[in-house]
């Protein structure tokens, strides 16, 4: 290891020459703390900074919006209802293929395994918050020539460029729909098994989120699957790429893997009872 | 003692404290109260349960499991994404920037007064901190087209700030000297 | 033999006596006499740090320090550590370690100062004089903070709690920093375990007296049960405390003149202190704190 002259070198070495550091001779850095006392006395008395009279003086400003009288602007025009349920709509936070691509990168991610909304969350770098109403990921196409992975990718939300740039290096894409439960449960799954409750299905979407879902040309998990064996290849021809044949790949196995419509985690299904701290799994008996 | 514990039985007592404690479970409560939590009862009422005798499955579960500090990279031949792995230790140029605890080159751009004002920094600088400024500055002027460029050093905490937004400019300039 | 491991030690590390100087003539007279006493004495330890785990951010070089006997009086080096430059030597920042000593004297602190308002001064209800034709002042209340033994405005009221929490990474930093501090003005000692072969107190003061440690000591194992002899030798002495590595705090050790350490609270310091700073989840440490928080 190279050795520099470095600051805290230089520190620590004065500090060697220096009284030894007690409670009694700490003080905090000059000009950190701010005076909250305002002066009482002939000058510093006089306005306190807050000017000379008026509203500004007394700080009795007018309610935001009014306008001394007049109709004020936020009611001079008829009712429009432009965030009519917008606490209901379903959000989803982007992230793109560059931040993906940085996230394989820095080896934050594994793609030896199919990725789902927990993989990113686990990567201690993305979060999800489900009770604000954020029902998962997008993937949005920054970064989409440079994007080289071979993945298997779960997200709710992608657009037909982003599913090209995934199936163009022989990777997977599948968009599905989690209920809230299930994505408080990805997000934090070892959080979540430590309350020691058996795994409970998937919800199925609602109703106005079935069609995108069913739809093979966003790469639905209710989709027929021999329509998206179809698309992949339409859209290969529509972007001019060659699809690779994962068939052939020697990763089949895991770029095939998708998990079940009713089931939250991969390889763990509804009823089973994770114990982490015993390292066993436990379920009903049959 | 002994004799009053049947009574105490007999006259059906009991029965009632375990009825208040159950009402005491089943009144509303707040939700942080362990009062909130059912009652554990008797084994019969819970399902029979069996262990998942499967290696193959708890594999499922460790994949779901954080690591508990960040992983180091791997080195790999390239690195689509333009990300690079730090490769000087500062021993020929006599400084060094180290990387942050997620591997990424410590440039940041600060904004302030709503914007006005944009600053670029470099943080975590060790060595020959002037040193250092001297190249930024050198780089920060080419991007400027010649035109001088604003720099303050704080040697104490290794920081340099640089006037105006040149995150991008600086970011590839130390990846390209390997820090 | 002590020469032997002087020689070896040179040659394995580099020589980077920072916190030998200062009683190394004194040592070597008095180790020897321990040599010859005892023949059969136990491996030297040399405990190298494993940088594969944790890189260092810290450029510095490595420090080292001396593990010291615990069985005598006298002052023998049974071994050599190798400490973490993140955690032993990092900035030392002196205005975060007064931050955490204001923090840790003020969260705790709950101030019982108050006054009475004109309301809860007793008396009072009455109008003192009508409001008109007396030729004097206007007025409601004799318990008016105008008036002499009327209520205060504006008094301190009780129960004021001075609670808050100073940001993880700051109160991670002034452990880092109070440690570097400690190594670096050599107020830092290594022992290799708290094992001592008395109960008597007198032992501990000699060792304060022969070691040249501080007035004030804080000793700190990994576990919070101490051995027997050491809990009844510290018992009477105020000034020479036990603590558990949990229990390590900015104002503890700078309350204590000397902190000596046992190697394997070094230990666990350094593995506790580092995953801290290479914490994969370490955004869910940067938010504001919350009182229902767990």
């Amino acid at each position: 290891m190279a050795h520099l002259r470095e600051t805290s070198d230089k520190a620590l070495k004065l500090l060697r020459t220096l009284p030894r550091v007690q409670i009694g001779n700490l003080r905090p850095n000059p000009n950190s703390k701010q005076n909250d006392k305002r002066g009482r006395a002939q000058h510093g008395g006089d306005k306190h900074g807050a000017g000379n009279k008026g509203s500004g003086q007394r700080q009795n400003f007018m309610r935001l919006g009014y306008e001394t009288g007049n109709q004020p602007f936020y009611m001079r025009f008829p009712y429009e209802p432009y965030y009519k349920g917008h606490h209901m709509k379903r959000q989803y936070p982007p992230i793109s293929l560059l931040q993906l691509q940085v996230l394989i990168d820095t080896n934050r991610i594994d793609v030896s395994q199919p990725v789902d909304i927990s993989t990113l969350c686990n990567s201690g770098l993305l979060n999800l918050k489900p009770a604000e109403m954020e029902y998962g990921f997008q993937l949005t196409d920054e970064g989409l020539d440079n994007f080289k992975a071979k993945i298997n990718i779960e997200v709710q939300h992608a657009n037909e460029a982003v599913i090209a740039a995934i199936e163009r290096n022989g990777g997977v894409i599948r968009t599905a729909y989690y209920d809230p439960r299930s994505l408080h449960m990805l997000s934090n799954a070892k959080k979540w098994f430590e309350k020691g409750v058996p795994i409970p299905n998937r919800m199925m979407p609602p109703q106005d989120a079935l069609d995108y879902y069913t739809d093979a040309k966003n790469r639905g998990y209710l989709a027929n699957p021999e329509e998206i064996s179809k698309d992949r290849l339409v859209l290969a021809q529509k972007y001019g790429y060659q699809l690779p044949r994962i068939e052939d790949d020697p990763s089949f196995a895991m770029l095939s893997a998708a998990k079940d419509p009713r089931q939250v985690f991969y390889g763990l299904e509804p009823g089973w009872l994770i114990n982490v701290v015993d390292k066993t799994i436990v379920r009903r008996k049959k | 003692m002994a004799a009053s514990t049947k009574l105490l039985f007999g006259s059906g007592l009991c029965h009632r404290l375990g009825q208040l404690t159950r009402s005491l479970h089943t009144q509303p409560a707040r939700l942080s109260s362990f009062r909130s939590s059912k009652e554990v009862q008797s084994l019969e009422q819970y399902p029979e349960v069996e262990p998942v005798e499967s290696a193959a499955a708890w594999k499922f579960v460790e994949r779901l499991l954080p690591p508990q500090t960040v992983p180091r990279p791997v080195a790999k031949t390239d690195y689509p994404s333009g990300w690079q792995p730090q490769k000087s230790d500062g021993s020929e140029s006599g400084y060094f920037v180290a990387r942050t605890k997620n591997h990424m080159v410590p440039v940041y751009l600060h904004t302030r007064f709503r914007g006005q004002r944009r600053i670029t920094v470099v943080r975590r600088v060790q060595g020959d901190i002037w040193a250092l400024e001297k190249d930024l500055r050198a780089v920060v002027e080419q991007a400027r087209n010649g035109k001088l460029c604003a720099t303050r050093v704080n040697e104490l905490s290794g920081q340099i700030h640089i006037h105006g937004d040149y995150v991008d400019v600086l970011r590839e300039h130390l990846k390209a000297k390997g820090f | 033999m002590l020469k032997n491991i002087l020689g070896k030690s040179r040659q394995v590390w580099t020589p980077l006596a920072r916190g030998l100087s200062k009683t190394s003539t004194q040592s070597n007279v008095a180790a020897e006499s321990v040599v010859t006493a005892s023949t059969t004495k136990p491996a030297t330890l040399i405990l190298p740090q494993d940088y594969a785990e944790c890189a260092p951010l810290n450029r510095n070089a490595t420090r080292q320090a001396w593990i010291e006997n615990t069985d005598a009086v006298a002052e023998r080096k049974v071994g050599l550590i190798e400490l973490h430059p993140d955690v032993f030597a990092a900035q030392p920042r002196v205005d975060v370690i007064q931050e955490n000593v204001e923090w840790q004297r003020k969260y705790r602190y709950v101030s019982m100062a108050n006054t009475k308002t004109r309301a809860e001064v007793r008396g009072g209800g009455r109008k003192p004089w009508p409001q008109k034709g007396m030729g004097r002042a206007r007025h409601g209340s004799i318990r008016s903070p105008l008036f002499k033994g009327g209520g205060v405005v504006h008094g301190p009221r009780s129960p004021t709690t001075h609670f808050y929490m100073l940001p993880f990474y700051k109160r991670v930093m002034g452990l880092t920093s109070t440690l570097s501090v400690k190594l670096a003005q050599d107020d830092l000692h290594i022992i290799e375990n708290v094992d001592i072969p008395t109960k008597d107190a007198q032992f501990i003061k000699d060792i304060i007296a022969e070691r040249n440690w501080g007035l004030s000591v804080l000793i700190v194992d990994k576990d919070f049960m101490f051995p027997e002899n050491i809990c009844y030798a510290t018992d009477e002495l105020g000034y020479v405390n036990l603590m558990p590595a949990f229990g390590l705090n900015v104002y503890s050790m700078l309350k204590h003149d000397t902190l000596v350490l046992t190697v394997d609270a070094v230990k666990h310091l350094e593995q506790r202190l580092l995953y801290q700073l290479h914490r994969n989840d370490a955004t869910s440490k940067g938010g504001k704190f919350k009182l229902d928080q767990v």
